[in-house]
């Protein structure tokens, strides 16, 4: 089984983007089979995803935490698994026309950093890998579906805006609800967010000799946490909701994809094994 | 604008902008800012390569100005949580047992009129409100009567750890910067180097940390699995404690952390002029210069097991033909380069004499450490992950009943929320619906 890992993979990336055409064709004709179709193609997809992360797991010989693909592909399955907490609950299927192009545009990104299994490193051997990584599961998954809900919103808005308020429109929840769910996703992300950054820290000291060295990636993890700290302060303080709110919830998600992937490829640091 | 009374004395005017500019100063806009402002230097920051300082910027996360900033969000932060305290204190505030003149502005509001009289409708949400976890107040002043109801009264606590926790890892910091030590050493198998004395504060007892070996544990595959030392501690000559130190896993002694951080080989370098003299020898780890009346010699490899038609490669820890790749400069210009054998003299020639590599010792480069900050800081971490899921995954929410009698037998009802409008959304019929007199349940006594 694991010499089929990256066909796995393939196969869940293919899906997904079966699974957002599906969706996305539902919203056009808003036929209730293609938004079945879809949500089918999303589990077989997210089936697939786990093969792949079980496969990866048996032949690197360790959770497969070690790099960008490897946490790609778990954070991908998380942000499905998310979309499905998320559908189940609103009961609204045109959602998946935005968020399974989400998870279907991130498998293709990790796909492009494959790296073959390999034994762990030095400062990869650690208990603290597992944590650190699992928060950084939670905390992007969340943060991508909320991304990916703050667009939904934008362009219900542009749309009612320009007098539409055909079928389309109908299919999704209303802006207030929009907002509300991007804002329960953030919610639930920064605990795991702040956990993420402070696991890092706990470990980089017994690692690297220091909890905080300003390193790139250290640095771009802050950053990401002062962008929903402004946020939330800006709900609150500030009034924050709606257009302003979901721009900043989708400016966050760039810096969270900036922390994850560019620091990686354009700013070298101590945390670059990660490429 | 009211103006300005004529007596008011100048120098009370200036405390009024003084306290006024305080109060701007203190507020969350303020706040906001800072954390902008922060963000903003952290992000310019990270495109000026680590350990190349800009001139005008430096190292940003080290200036003055990058302290001041920070110094600044601190200050506002405890300030700002200074005044919520006294309302938080008061575990509802004062306020809460008035029924707001806003009522109807509230993002949860119904009015509705009933027919059953004033106990009755009170009965009747006590009961339905305690029933879904609410604690209750009645409300009973002058002509006010209703009620306040409120759940998760912990939320606010969260938020407030929050901001406790951010003083109290930059206090940490500021401790741990100001009374500890960290320091790079390259310490050759065999050598050992003194811990104690003025250069290391918290260091009461001296203490020599030995490396007595150190080797690379490699995976099948050929990549590294493990670098490890084998430390000794020594305390006036006698050994107390040995260990291993890998990339994980320090050594702590007496608070002192040393940690795994590089690892090379230092050559034992000569240079010998034309008459045969020693004119200088040292140590010299691997890429650095060694420099004497502008020659400078750099040995920048060994090889342990050298072979003249792969001059670069070589395979691991076996010294068969141990060899070491140097350049020399004279006057900045590069002037010879070559591999020279252990212990064999190699003329450097124009009466530059020449150098003898007398032997190649690995060294492991270790992180000699004592941080006092780090417990306060883990506590710091600590309160802000409990203060976030309490703040964020807990939700307060407020519900304000107004009552009025209004003539022959009607009461008007207005029920405010604050906190969450979903969630009185989904309670829209149970809180807007006053059931028949009769059917209100009675509260147990």
């Amino acid at each position: 089984m694991e010499q089929y890992e990256a066909q796995f993979f393939n196969l869940a990336f293919f899906s997904y983007f079966a699974a957002s055409c599906l969706y996305i064709s539902y919203l056009i004709w808003l036929n209730n089979k293609l938004a079945a179709g879809g949500l089918l193609l999303s589990i077989f997809g997210l089936a697939a995803n786990t093969l792949a992360i079980v496969a990866r797991t048996l032949k690197a010989g360790h959770i497969p935490f070690a790099n960008m693909y490897e946490f790609g592909m778990v954070l991908v399955w998380a942000l499905v698994l998310i979309y499905f907490l998320i559908e189940y609950r609103t009961k609204r299927k045109a959602l998946g026309a935005f968020i399974l192009p989400m998870a279907f545009l991130l498998a293709g990104v990790f796909t492009l950093f494959y790296q073959e299994a390999r034994p762990l490193m030095p400062a990869l051997k650690s208990n603290w890998l597992m944590i650190h990584v699992i928060t950084a599961v939670v905390a992007y998954g969340a943060l991508a579906a909320s991304c990916a809900i703050a667009a939904t919103y934008l362009w219900k808005e542009r749309l009612e805006r320009s007098g539409d308020d055909g079928p389309v429109v109908g299919a999704l929840p209303s802006l207030e609800a929009l907002d509300t769910i991007a804002n329960q996703l953030i919610s639930l992300a920064v605990p795991f967010l702040t956990l993420l950054i402070l696991t890092g820290a706990v470990w980089a000291e017994y690692a690297w000799g220091s909890y905080w060295r300003w390193d790139p990636k250290e640095t771009w993890s802050l950053i990401t946490w002062l962008v929903y700290a402004i946020y939330l302060h800006g709900r609150v303080v500030l009034g924050w909701r709606g257009k302003i709110a979901m721009n900043w919830a989708i400016v966050g998600f760039i810096t969270v994809l900036f922390t994850f992937v560019g620091v990686n490829v354009l700013l070298p640091g101590l945390h670059s094994y990660a490429l | 604008m009211a103006e300005k009374p004529v007596v008011a004395s100048k120098g009370l005017e200036r405390s009024g902008t003084l306290a006024q500019w305080f109060r701007s100063f203190v507020s969350m806009r303020t706040g906001i800012s800072l954390l902008l402002l922060v963000m903003a230097a952290s992000f310019v920051g990270t495109f000026i390569p680590m350990g190349r300082e800009h001139p005008l910027l430096g190292d940003v996360y080290h200036t003055w100005w990058f302290r001041v900033l920070l110094g600044l969000l601190c200050t506002n932060i405890a300030a700002c949580s200074a005044r919520r305290l006294p309302e938080l204190w008061r575990s509802t505030p004062k306020a809460a047992y008035l029924i707001p003149n806003n009522i109807s502005s509230m993002p949860f509001y119904q009015k509705i009129t009933a027919t059953q009289n004033v106990e009755q409708i009170m009965e009747h949400y006590t009961v339905l409100l305690s029933k879904l976890g609410y604690s209750i107040k009645m409300i009973k002043k002058g002509e006010q009567l209703g009620l306040y109801a409120v759940r998760g009264r912990l939320a606010p606590w969260g938020t407030l750890a929050v901001h406790l926790s951010v003083l109290i890892i930059a206090a940490g910091a500021l401790y741990g910067n100001s009374f500890g030590f960290s320091e790079d050493v390259a310490l050759p198998v065999g050598s050992s180097v003194e811990i104690g004395g003025s250069k290391y504060p918290g260091v009461s007892q001296p203490f020599a940390l030995r490396l007595s070996n150190f080797s690379t544990e490699y995976y099948s595959d050929g990549t590294v699995s493990d670098w490890i030392s084998d430390i000794a501690v020594d305390e006036g000559g006698i050994e107390v404690l040995s260990q291993r130190v890998k990339v994980n896993q320090p050594l702590n002694y007496n608070g002192v952390r040393v940690y795994q951080s590089s690892y090379g080989t230092a050559v034992q370098t000569k240079l010998i002029d034309q008459d045969g003299r020693v004119l200088k020898e040292a140590s010299v780890n691997e890429n650095e210069p060694l420099e004497t009346d502008g020659i400078i010699i750099r040995p920048v490899r060994y090889i342990p097991d050298f072979n003249p038609m792969r001059p670069m490669a070589s395979s691991p820890n076996n010294p068969l033909n141990p060899h070491v790749l140097y350049i020399v400069y004279d006057h900045g210009r590069e002037v010879n380069w070559g591999a020279a054998k252990i212990g064999e003299s190699v003329p450097l020639g124009r009466n530059r004499g020449s150098i003898i590599f007398t032997a190649a010792l690995p060294f492991s480069g270790l992180q000699v450490k004592h941080d006092p900050g780090v417990p306060i800081i883990w506590f710091g971490f600590g309160l802000m992950t409990a203060g976030f899921f309490v703040s964020l995954y807990i939700r307060r929410l407020q519900i304000w009943l107004k009552v009025d009698q209004e003539q022959s037998g009607i009461t008007a009802v207005e029920v405010g929320g604050r906190g969450s409008r979903l969630v009185f959304d989904n309670l829209y019929s149970s809180l807007t619906a006053i059931p028949a007199s009769q059917d209100i349940v009675r509260r147990k006594k």
